[in-house]
Formats: structure tokens, sequence, C-alpha cells
């Protein structure tokens, strides 16, 4: 039922939502085969478990579906979407209680486990460490934040997407980066 | 690795407890590159199977609020929408009532003559026109034409009401006002 004639990857984010306003599912359908890493990954960063992060990937493309209409084109559909996805994903993460979970551990890291279990609790912790520290940044740096190194979006980018003038981004970051310092930017502190 | 490498010198100038920063935040992301389970995407196109052809224009953008906005929190916002389209029906009836009285005071001082015909037969049947404003005050100050220019515009409501209800071309306006009001609470 979604599989259709959208299977260009050049295709142009316009045509998709106009397509999609006009009933075509099957062009939505793109846009979720094509972004779902993107998506996924994002939300896997600002809420650390693979579940949470699979339930919000699944929930932003239902909003960005519903929400499709008020897209105008100001940046890519691409960041369009991940600011939703990153909204949801803090929404979530803000109704949980903060907690170690071993599942948040990349693969690497459980390898290492192996021989150094106190090491992976560590990592966990100070990776806890860190989306708290983000979670607890005020907006507008945390979106800011999670948008240029969780979503991966380029400065120019998340000026697109959020409305925002470059300059306005660049100082929104830098103070977002400096609330961060104290818990990243110590020497020690790199893992 | 990362799309977009960090650099300070992105936000102005090179600060290297800012690049630490940058650094760290990379990292953690760069652990965290995942692939999705294979079915996740079959998952959310299950999901989106069930939603309507998305909404365009103002009530997109209501919609895709709504959507945003999850349990109790999506009830208040739905309930809030809800009582202020009740609210701003019933102002636009309030204000289209109040449009209607405005528009039947308008006409109150053709109202105001309307007295003098019924003096001017009692006064003097001959003078019919040119008795009207100056022979009124004078042939009978007790009766209602000295309350109508001393009146504030309270009273002149107040006398409007009654008049409006012996004609028939004044009796439309509150009377249809009076519609008005029931025509958004009937709505509401």
């Amino acid at each position: 039922m979604w599989a259709g004639t959208w299977h260009d990857e050049g295709v142009d984010d316009r045509a998709l939502v106009d397509a999609t306003l006009a009933g075509d599912r099957q062009a939505f359908g793109l846009l979720v085969q094509r972004e779902t890493r993107t998506v996924y990954r994002a939300c896997l960063r600002i809420l650390g478990r693979a579940h949470d992060a699979e339930d919000v990937t699944q929930e932003s493309f239902v909003a960005a579906y519903r929400a499709i209409g008020t897209y105008r084109g100001e940046g890519s559909l691409q960041g369009w979407l991940l600011r939703i996805a990153t909204r949801q994903a803090f929404r979530r993460l803000s109704q949980r209680r903060p907690n170690t979970d071993l599942t948040a551990v990349p693969e690497p890291f459980l390898a290492d486990s192996r021989t150094d279990p106190p090491g992976v609790l560590v990592a966990a912790e100070r990776r806890d460490e860190l989306r708290a520290a983000v979670q607890a940044l005020p907006d507008p740096y945390r979106e800011i934040v999670a948008l240029r190194f969780f979503a991966e979006l380029s400065l120019a980018e998340v000026a697109d997407v959020t409305h925002r003038p470059i300059n306005t981004v660049k100082t929104q970051l830098r103070r977002g980066l400096e609330r961060l310092r104290p818990v990243l930017g110590e020497p020690g502190t790199d893992r | 690795m990362t799309r977009h490498p960090f650099d300070s010198g992105e936000l102005g100038r090179s600060d290297p407890e800012m690049d630490r920063v940058g650094q760290q935040l990379e990292r953690y992301s760069a652990g965290l590159a995942d692939e999705p389970p294979v079915d996740l995407a079959a998952r959310i196109q299950a999901s989106l199977d069930e939603e309507p052809t998305p909404a365009t224009g103002w009530w997109a953008s209501l919609l895709g609020a709504l959507a945003t906005w999850r349990g109790p929190a999506r009830m208040a916002l739905a309930a809030a929408v809800v009582v202020a389209a009740v609210v701003a029906a019933l102002t636009l009836g309030d204000l289209a009532d109040r449009a209607r009285n405005n528009t039947g005071a308008t006409p109150s001082p053709s109202v105001t003559i309307t007295p003098t015909p019924t003096a001017s037969p009692t006064a003097s049947p001959t003078p019919p026109p040119s008795a009207s404003p100056t022979a009124s005050p004078s042939l009978s100050p007790t009766q209602t034409p000295t309350p109508l220019p001393t009146e504030s515009d309270h009273d002149d409501d107040e006398l409007e009401t009654p008049e409006p209800s012996e004609s028939d071309d004044d009796n439309s306006g509150p009377g249809g006002g009076g519609g008005g009001n029931s025509g958004p609470g009937g709505g509401g």
C-alpha cells in the first residue's frame, strides 16, 4: 500500500509535501523510509533508551504527518521533522525519572564491559549526566544544542528550521555550550 | 562520523573550552549511532495508515499543536479551544446585539419626535411641521419632552425600549437583537 511510484532519493521536499496533502500516502511513505534512521538516532541520543527512541520516532512521524500542512518550505523537510522529533523526545524525557539504564550503552561499551563491568557503569552514568545536562538547559539553548549535536544539523540548517537568524543561532549555541562547560568541559571528563 | 564536525570558530571565535564541550557532545552522539530496528519504518507506516489525510491552513496548525500535546495537557488544550470557540461565538453575538442596539439608537431623535405629533393634535392641529421642536416644551412641560433633552444616554435607552414597542420599525431592532442573542446561545 505504501510501495509505489515514490522511490527517487532526490525528490523535492515540496513535491513530497504537496503530494501528501493531496492524499498520496506513498509520498509520505518515502519520507518515512528516507528519514527513519536520522530521526531514530536523534531520539536515541536524547532519550538514551532504544525502545523509547522507537516510540518517539513513531510519534514524531505521526505528528509530522498530521501537521505537514504547516510546513512552509523554510529549511529542509528533514530539519523540520528533526525539530518535531527533538521536541517530542525532550517531552518524553521530562516525563520519566532519571536513572542509569544499561540498554543505553552502545555496543562497543558493552564489549568492554565484559572485561570491565564497573567501567561500563561509569560510562553509562557519564552519558546520563550529559543527557541530564542538556535536558536541564533552558530553551532555546537546549533545542539549539540538540539540533546541532544530536540531530547533526549544521548551523545554517538549525537557523532555517527554527526560523532564526544565523547569528542568533550562533549566540544561542555559544551560550548553551557555556552552560554545559561546568559539566562537560572539564579536562578529566573526556571519555 | 558526524555530518558537520563542530569547530568553535563557526561561532565567531575559537575557544578551546568550547571545542572540548563540542567534542564531548560529538563523541556522545557518535556512540549512539545505532541503526533502528528493521521493522520500525513498517510500523510507522502502519500507524500512518490509520491517519486521515492531513489538513491544511490554520486547521492544520491547530491539529499539529494538538498532536504534540499528550494526556491531560492535550485534554486541557482541547477544552481550552472549545471554551475559546464558545466565548468567541458569544462575543460575536453580543457585538451583533450591540450593533443592532446602536443602529436602533441612532434613529432615537426621530423617535423622540414621534411624541410631538401626539402632542400637536391636542395643541395646534394647523401648524404641524413648525410646531414640533418649539411647541413641545411649552405645551406640556411635565410630559415626555422635558426629560428628553436633559436625560443621559442611559435614560434614552430606557425611553427607547418602550417606544419601539409601539412602532413597527423600531420594534424590529431590539427585538431582532433578542433573537440575535438566542442564536449564539442556541449554537453554544
